[in-house]
């Protein structure tokens, strides 16, 4: 057996590569060396993930200068794509801001700018807001076109038709403000909405008195015969455009006050009859109305009036409820003038029993019993 | 590792376990020339790993582990030709170096003859621990076995080639 052991240990002394297939091997292994250097594994950095910018950077120190400069190109032009298009982005908003119907941007300032900070408006409140100053930025474009030279006559239509649609967007505003019977803000918008269109009739109609003066100010810049006439051709078209201007922000403006004015009526006359003073509107301010619920059937309400110079009177105001209609009784229970002489307690306790003894007999009170 | 230091460090390796590995793949496979190309195969492997950074906590045990790997996949392609076909119709050199005396030629041969005819379970034991010089514990790593079983092992391929020797003893 350990001869066995002993020729295998003596034979395989033998076997071994000559030298020639070792330098053959190991060429070969050169080859494939070269071919496949070393590198350290790592996963497809992602474009998006910082941590992924660092390995990036880390693998670029290692492996040379070309790699340093990939990675950091890599890292800039990430970092100048979203610099750039930040600025790019504000910078086209910002200069939307100014434009008007016709020109390039006005789609942005409209579609991207307001629906930006319209998103901010929450509450029904703010949006009524929002809403007004988008009228006001509608009329200072259809302003800025009434005094611009040379603009097309289509431009300034599709100007009255915006300021058209946005008045009617608050005008739906309201509307819903009156359907949810939530007055303040209903007068609110309402007061203010014909605040702005207020402001702006005034000063674009201070701007039509001053264009209608020979003064205008292409007139005065100008010394040439030629360029005097054109201006004043320029500023009969101004003029012109500026009077349709005004008559239809006169228009707009008109329309608003009416409504205003259509609301402050029905809440006061809303607000009139909650309080039992149904004797009209001129009269309401007058006097001072007080709710003394006593029956459910019957209501009771007094008012103080002065019925003659000397003498102060309770008027009592008696409704009483019936399921199809109401009926309403007056009377008047004159009260004696103050005097120090007089017992205050005495006094209203003669007035309560002649409140009470009328609702008891059901009877218009007898003034003689009631003295 | 620095690039260079670490292409340092493989030719280093190469140079000392050349010999080592292809003589395990020439007792493994009975055939020179592919024992060459899996001994090459092999270094190829192993720089593949070192390339990518990796440890190697004995390189002499992950050589041999590879070694065995790719002598394992080498068993499993279908064996077109016989070996006693391709000495006798071509002349095929089984890996003696021809630069020995003829005794060591007969001792190898016969060597060979008798590992031929142990299953490869048995064979590979002995030609790692006899051959090859591996201990029983590097063995039972590469291997992935406990060192009981490498002990075992070894024990019953050397019951199984006295026998043979015996046997073929007999023949003679």
């Amino acid at each position: 057996m350990e001869n066995i052991i002993k020729q295998l240990k003596n034979g395989s002394k033998h076997a071994r590569l000559s030298a020639s297939e070792k330098a053959e091997i190991k060429s070969a292994l050169f080859r494939h060396v070269k071919a496949n250097p070393v590198s350290i594994p790592r996963a497809i950095p992602s474009p998006f993930n910082i941590k992924s910018h660092f390995i990036f950077a880390r693998t670029s120190r290692e492996s040379g200068l070309s790699r340093t400069l990939l990675a950091s190109r890599n890292k800039k032009s990430i970092s100048v794509l979203v610099l750039g298009g930040l600025l790019m982005g504000s910078s086209v908003s910002f200069a939307a801001e100014n434009t008007v119907p016709g020109d390039t941007l006005f789609p942005i300032k409209i579609h991207v700018n307001e629906t930006v900070r319209g998103a901010v408006a929450v509450t029904q409140k703010e949006k009524a807001e929002w809403e007004i100053r988008l009228v006001e930025r509608r009329l200072e474009e259809f302003e800025k076109l009434a005094v611009t030279q040379n603009v097309p006559v289509e431009v300034r239509q599709i100007a009255e038709q915006n300021l058209e649609h946005y008045a009617e967007r608050v005008k739906n505003r309201i509307a819903k403000f009156e359907n949810d019977e939530d007055s303040e803000d209903a007068l609110g918008t309402a007061s203010s909405f014909s605040d702005v269109l207020n402001d702006h009739e005034r000063s674009i109609s201070e701007l039509e008195d001053k264009d209608g003066d020979d003064d205008s100010i292409g007139v005065i810049s100008t010394s040439t015969h030629r360029i005097t006439t054109l201006a004043d051709d320029t500023s009969r078209v101004d003029n012109k455009s500026i009077r349709d201007a005004v008559e239809k922000i006169r228009e707009v403006r008109g329309d608003a006050e009416r409504k205003h004015k259509d609301l402050k009526k029905k809440y006061h006359r809303e607000d009139v009859k909650e309080n039992g003073a149904a004797s009209g509107d001129e009269d309401f301010n007058d006097t001072v109305p007080r709710y003394i619920p006593q029956d459910k059937s019957i209501n009771h309400s007094s008012t103080i009036t002065k019925t003659s110079d000397d003498e102060v009177g309770i008027e009592v105001r008696e409704k009483t409820r019936n399921d199809e209609n109401r009926i309403e009784e007056v009377r008047s229970v004159p009260v004696p003038p103050y005097s120090p002489t007089h017992d205050i307690p005495t006094e209203i306790e003669s007035i309560k029993s002649a409140i009470n003894s009328g609702n008891d007999d059901d009877e218009s009170p007898n003034e003689e019993e009631l003295d | 590792m620095n690039p260079n230091a670490l292409e340092q460090e493989f030719n280093k390796i190469y140079e000392q376990f050349a010999d080592a590995i292809f003589r395990h793949c020439v007792f493994r496979v009975s055939d020179r020339e592919k024992a060459k190309d899996l001994t090459q195969l092999a270094f190829v492997r192993l720089w593949d790993y070192m390339s990518q950074d990796k440890e190697i906590d004995n390189t002499r045990a992950f050589l041999y582990r590879i070694a065995n790997n790719l002598i394992i996949d080498e068993y499993r392609k279908k064996k077109e030709i016989s070996l006693d076909q391709m000495r006798d119709e071509e002349g095929f050199d089984i890996g003696f170096d021809t630069m020995h005396s003829i005794e060591s030629r007969d001792e190898y041969e016969h060597a060979q003859a008798l590992l031929e005819q142990l299953p490869d379970k048995y064979r590979e034991a002995l030609v790692m621990r006899h051959i090859d010089g591996l201990s029983v514990k590097d063995m039972a790593s590469i291997l992935h076995e406990s060192e009981n079983v490498i002990s075992v092992r070894i024990h019953r391929a050397i019951e199984k080639l006295k026998t043979l020797s015996q046997n073929n003893g007999k023949h003679n």
